[in-house]
């Protein structure tokens, strides 16, 4: 009797024993996300950039300083507010940073403050399908025309790599301390660097660089005192392989660093092209591959209410 | 695993040495129903989870110190399956019966302790789910809409221990036959060992149930009473 049900027993154990044929090796397909961004309005947002990062420095860098660099993988939302990024490592976190820039409303926007993180519930093998929500740029800069330059209105204000300008017609009395002020032209931007010029109708130039955090702030700028001219510099095709280049005028004053080619017929402040509005006079220009050796010198003159590029020869 | 046959093997040859010296010895023999607690929205991490249980069975063999303590080996098979999923799980344990009135009355209420050596197979078929994870209060999070998870084909089998607490209640219908009902809660440490966290590594639930049993006990040799 007690051998039978020993015998049992084996039996029973070792159906299951042997009734799995055991795995080795687990392979899982790539991990994908897919992100649809939604503007301040939650309506699907096209043309947004987005970074992706798997480091937290290097998305805090970029996020506070405005470092367009450190991060993994970019790319532009499409027509549907839709992007994908791929092979994503389950083990890692990933941050997102997502800016676009509203030209009609003159206002930056970004996801700085919520739904930047994706460090939970990335899993093996999954096809992620998430929302990033948009939020307005907390600074804002109040560009204005003071009183002492009524008769350069109107004033039409660029930012660099942007066509859109801001038109102004207006002027404000004394410095603003709000954007609601009368003459007072704001524009929200997300943290970072951003130059801008501006040009009357009578050819007066101004040119500067806003830098801005990523909290809450007002900074008035007032176009008073204008330059005469404005010359740019640009790199074509023969140069690209001496890109970057930095262009200093009068061996002190460092107008900027081309990093990329310009179109043809690019004339000044558009991408591409460093820029800057200056004092009528001649003015000693160096240009310096960052590099290669390649080195340009030159002068240029700047005259009243003319503008003008020079497109750097190839170096040999 | 050999040594878990052989010593469970050693456990019940001892035992039939123990009957023939005329101590009570029975067996018992139950079907034995597993309930799973319900898993939550991501398969992989409720590997343990979610399984509708099948009748299993539990066949063991009780020496009895005296009418209210016994003790004996148990092997037992249990069934799980839910979609996608296939779970088994083979115990052998060794149990404790303290019975609080003397067994030998019409009925005797019980409680039992058992210390378990189980080998589990599970076997997790190719698919893709669509998930939706719980909402997330973390506002720095992205917000998931949803999640189609590819799950690959995964076969592995692995020991563990557990251990059982019951209660139950004996109905003694003749000196020799005894039917009995019982609810135990079955505890491992499946969610621990290297094959499972290696292999489904994002799983987040033990392999804990509760077992209905309803069986009979057959009561062989004479009792030599202590009273």
């Amino acid at each position: 009797m007690m051998k039978k049900i020993s015998y049992l027993a084996l039996l029973f154990g070792a159906l299951a024993f042997t009734s799995c044929k055991q795995t080795q090796e687990v392979i899982y397909d790539p991990a994908n996300v897919e992100i649809l961004v939604l503007n301040d309005s939650s309506k699907a947002q096209s043309a947004a950039e987005v970074r992706m990062y798997d480091d937290l420095d290097a998305y805090s860098n970029s996020k506070e300083n405005g470092v367009y660099e450190g991060f993994t993988a970019k790319a532009t939302t499409d027509a549907s507010g839709k992007v994908t990024f791929t092979k994503l490592n389950p083990d890692k976190e990933y941050y997102f940073l997502v800016e676009y820039r509203d030209r009609a409303r003159f206002v930056d926007l970004n996801n700085y403050d919520n739904t930047f993180k994706f460090t939970k519930n990335l899993s093996k093998g999954s096809n992620s399908f998430a929302e990033i929500q948009l939020n307005q740029a907390k600074s804002v800069v109040g560009f204005y025309v003071p009183a002492n330059m009524q008769s350069n209105l109107p004033v039409k204000l660029y930012l660099i790599n942007d066509t859109s300008a801001i038109t102004i017609t207006s002027i404000t009395n004394g410095v603003p301390t709000t954007p609601t002020q009368s003459g007072v032209k704001p524009y929200r931007f997300s943290a970072g660097t951003t130059n801008w010029y501006a040009k009357s109708y009578k050819g007066c130039f101004w040119s500067g660089q806003i830098k801005v955090g990523t909290t809450e702030s007002f900074t008035p700028i007032g176009l008073s005192a204008c330059y005469a001219g404005s010359v740019g510099f640009k790199a074509d095709s023969l140069n690209k392989n001496n890109l970057p280049i930095k262009v200093t005028l009068n061996n002190a004053d460092v107008i900027g660093t081309i990093y990329a080619v310009a179109k043809n017929g690019a004339v000044t402040f558009e991408p591409n092209v460093i820029s800057a509005a200056r004092d009528t006079g001649t003015y000693n220009y160096t240009a310096e591959s960052l590099k290669s050796n390649c080195v340009w010198q030159g002068k240029v003159k700047i005259t009243n209410g003319a503008t003008q590029v020079i497109v750097l020869p190839k170096c040999n | 695993m050999k040594k878990v046959i052989l010593i469970s093997t050693f456990i019940i040859n001892s035992l039939v040495g123990y009957s023939q010296l005329e101590r009570k010895l029975a067996i018992t023999a139950a079907v034995a129903m597993p309930s799973f607690s319900a898993a939550g929205n991501i398969q992989s991490e409720n590997i343990y989870k979610g399984y509708s249980g099948l009748p299993g069975l539990r066949v063991g063999l009780q020496y009895n110190f005296n009418h209210n303590i016994g003790v004996g080996p148990i092997v037992s098979q249990y069934f799980g399956s839910k979609p996608n999923y296939n779970l088994t799980m083979t115990q052998f344990g060794l149990g404790v019966k303290y019975n609080i009135l003397p067994f030998d009355k019409v009925i005797s209420p019980f409680i039992t302790a058992e210390a378990d050596l189980n080998y589990v197979t599970v076997s997790q078929k190719a698919n893709s789910v669509t998930e939706v994870p719980a909402s997330n209060s973390d506002k720095e999070e992205i917000v998931l809409t949803s999640q189609v998870r590819n799950y690959p084909e995964i076969k592995t089998g692995f020991g563990n221990t557990g251990v059982v607490l019951g209660a139950g209640t004996d109905f003694t219908l003749k000196k020799k036959y005894t039917l009995f009902v019982s609810a135990s809660y079955l505890v491992t440490n499946a969610l621990k060992t290297f094959t499972s966290t290696s292999l489904f590594t994002e799983n987040k639930s033990d392999l804990r149930f509760l077992i209905l049993q309803l069986g009979m006990r057959f009561s062989f040799g004479q009792s030599k009473s202590l009273y």
